[in-house]
């Protein structure tokens, strides 16, 4: 029945294009790159001095530093953004930084997005902490976009339902555009995607109010990104 | 199409008469209009991004049956389920089925114009199903009881005060009209729906054919919310809203926020590639893609192919100088300003909607904005042709005298597109006259001069080509 009704629709596409139904198409070699005079010729650090510019147009704030400044740093955010508990990702990379331990000195209500845990309970104690951390897979120079390839401890509510959101990034991570990045997903595509991939670009926002532009409406709206350098 | 109380006349009557859209249709028009104007100095080259816009629509719809083949198998494949809706009331049945199934007492939505065509909200609150609009615009409009009046903006026409006195009802208690405590006070109730929401309805701005995903673009996040939060997810989508790969989903969403509000990217691009798989504790377990044709697939091998390009961005909207005056409403559909003008009569029918063709000024200012390139101008030229060739010429006649009685009878309208017509200069600059065009930003009433054309007037275009279809 359901398969019916799919042929009898594509069926109708191509009738109404006046051809054979078509299958398997692939798209041809675009020639054109308009895109490519907005990052070509720039090195790495001019593409990380964008990602941070860009970044601080959108009201946030990029720490650039060392691993051993880690702690420093996150202390810094906390009492910025008034953290009294967050939520963060089980995620290898934020390990690597001891954050669990950070927290704990800095006497933060703090738990981890662990998939064993129960579900409800989780959920809903994420919306109710102050701080969501996550470690982001790639940022876009261009926009100051950080990219999160979500799935088991790399819960996708941590980055949105806590009103402040922290996200940890590897310098070597930072690509000049959407450009590299989408080709990153296509490239993943044959050994499957995650349920969900966030691209997050500061703070949420709206103008819905007589075009008068507010943080926060429903996702964080304060956003800081502590920015690690190579070593 | 929505049934609409006035005819289109009265409509517009209405909206010149009406001082909130008189104060706000300009402020919007002219901060959109500004964020892409900027946002196109910066790329330098925008027709290059413009031109390969266009090729990749194109090549995409004239090959839809196929990519649109690949996209249901691989959502399949990823474990959603695939509803093909051939009209309005199969898109109604199936998502009221899924909501009956899983026994839904609550829904919650973010902004889908597909769900505005076929009047979803109201098939499920017939069921006794609570429906949340999530987009803050969008929750203003509901609680209002109205219908969007912009594609990216849907509740410009409301003030201030009027989401204050709307949202204190709400709330039980006085809120000051400061924005922070409006936007507080809409996180905090919507937070609660999105919560206890048994399914979550979104739109689609792109599918993905090759890995079946459905992409969302918004800033505020209640998208993300919408297709994370409930257990149960339902995208709407119309069916020529999909890309071949995500390369080419680069060149559109680029295009889209560029356009539509000037951003180089919106806050949130959300990839929505499966429900969660067996190692996440979140993300809704089921996923349902529905896609709707609904009368598009009438467009497809028509003069007006073209049309489905689009992207709803909204920049058309904000270069026409009919919509400056007369806002959404007025257009009766769902979609309006120029790409409304042409889809609405395509997708509903001309008996209903023969006016629309003519609630334009021909100025050209829509085709020079849009990021893919419809000549949209030149499709509403051709409906007023086909109009008249469908055999309803002698109603269509008196349309034409109409049509050009609406431009000449509203002369600030008039002289917007004059300007906008004869400025002689590209793209840029042509849209550099409208913002320092002081007839722009009086009002209408201000202005009973007409102006001296540069080249060919709208008058003298009418006597020639206008004329020279309607015999």
């Amino acid at each position: 029945m359901d398969l019916k009704k799919q042929e009898d629709f594509l069926n109708n596409i191509a009738s109404k294009l006046g051809r054979p139904r078509r299958s398997g198409v692939e798209p041809p070699k675009w020639e054109s790159k308009p895109y490519l005079h907005l990052y070509e010729g720039k090195s790495h650090e001019e593409l990380i001095e964008d990602f941070i510019t860009n970044l601080g147009q959108l009201n946030t704030k990029v720490d650039r530093i060392s691993r051993d400044q880690f702690a420093a740093s996150l202390g810094n955010v906390i009492q910025d953004f008034e953290v009294r508990s967050t939520v963060y990702w089980d995620d290898e990379a934020l390990d690597s930084l001891c954050l669990s331990d950070v927290l704990e000195k800095n006497q933060i209500d703090a738990f981890r997005w662990d998939p064993n845990e129960n579900e409800e309970e989780m959920k809903q104690r994420t919306a109710h902490v102050d701080l969501g951390i996550v470690f982001a897979d790639l940022g876009l120079a261009e926009t100051g976009t950080v990219v999160l390839f979500n799935g088991g401890g790399r819960g996708r509510l941590v980055s949105l339902l806590p009103p402040k959101f922290l996200c940890i990034l590897s310098e070597k991570d930072i690509v000049p555009r959407l450009t590299q990045a989408v080709q990153k997903v296509h490239e993943r595509v044959s050994e499957g995607l995650p349920a969900c991939i966030n691209f997050i670009t500061g703070p949420s926002r709206t103008g819905d109010i007589e075009m008068d532009l507010a943080f926060g409406v429903h996702g964080p709206g304060k956003v800081h990104v502590i920015l690690l350098k190579d070593e | 199409m929505s049934a609409h109380p006035l005819i289109f006349n009265e409509r517009v009557d209405k909206a010149l008469a009406d001082p909130i859209l008189k104060k706000a249709l300009p402020l919007t028009q002219d901060r959109l209009r500004g964020g892409r104007i900027n946002a196109a100095e910066q790329l330098g080259n925008v027709e290059e991004w413009r031109e390969l816009a266009s090729q990749i629509r194109s090549h995409t719809i004239a090959n839809l049956d196929s990519y649109l083949e690949e996209l249901v198998t691989n959502v399949r494949k990823n474990g959603g389920h695939v509803h093909f809706a051939a009209t309005s009331d199969d898109a109604v049945e199936i998502i009221t089925g899924i909501a009956k199934e899983k026994n839904a007492k609550s829904v919650v939505k973010s902004k889908s114009m597909v769900s505005e065509e076929v009047h979803i909200n109201k098939h499920l609150e017939d069921m006794g199903i609570k429906v949340v609009e999530s987009d803050l615009g969008e929750y203003i409009i509901q609680l209002a009881n109205e219908t969007p009046s912009h594609l990216i903006a849907p509740a410009i026409h409301k003030t201030r005060e009027q989401v204050r006195e709307m949202f204190s009802k709400v709330a039980g208690r006085q809120l000051s009209d400061e924005t922070t405590e409006l936007t507080a006070f809409a996180r905090e109730k919507l937070r609660q729906e999105f919560l206890q929401a048994d399914i979550g309805i979104s739109g689609c701005n792109f599918a993905v054919a090759e890995s079946g995903s459905v992409v969302l673009v918004s800033n505020e996040g209640n998208a993300r919310l919408t297709t994370t939060v409930p257990k149960v997810h339902i995208a709407m989508m119309g069916m020529e809203r999909i890309v071949p790969t995500w390369n080419e989903l680069d060149m559109v969403v680029s295009m889209l926020t560029r356009s539509a509000t000037g951003q180089k990217i919106s806050v949130y691009v959300t990839g929505i590639n499966s429900p969660r798989q067996s190692e996440d504790s979140d993300g809704p377990e089921e996923f349902h893609l529905v896609i709707l044709d609904n009368g598009r697939s009438n467009i497809l091998g028509t003069a007006y192919q073209e049309a489905l390009n689009c992207i709803r961005c909204g920049a058309c909207l904000n270069v026409c100088p009919v919509y400056r005056h007369i806002g959404g409403h007025a257009y009766g559909g769902v979609y309006s300003g120029p790409i409304g003008a042409v889809l609405t009569p395509l997708l509903g029918g001309y008996e209903e909607w023969l006016e629309l063709p003519y609630a334009s000024s021909l100025c050209g200012a829509c085709s020079e904005a849009c990021p893919v390139k419809i000549p949209l101008h030149d499709l509403l030229i051709e409906h007023r042709k086909d109009e008249v060739e469908m055999g309803l010429t002698p109603f269509s006649e008196k349309m034409a005298f109409k049509g050009f009685g609406f431009a000449t009878s509203h002369p600030s309208v008039y002289e917007t597109a004059v300007k906008l017509a004869h400025s002689g200069m590209g793209f840029l600059a042509k849209d550099g006259v409208i913002s320092k065009g002081p007839g722009m930003l009086g009002g209408w009433t201000d202005v009973r001069d007409l102006p001296q054309p540069a080249k060919q007037s709208f008058r003298e275009w009418w006597k020639k080509e206008g004329k020279g279809r309607n015999q």
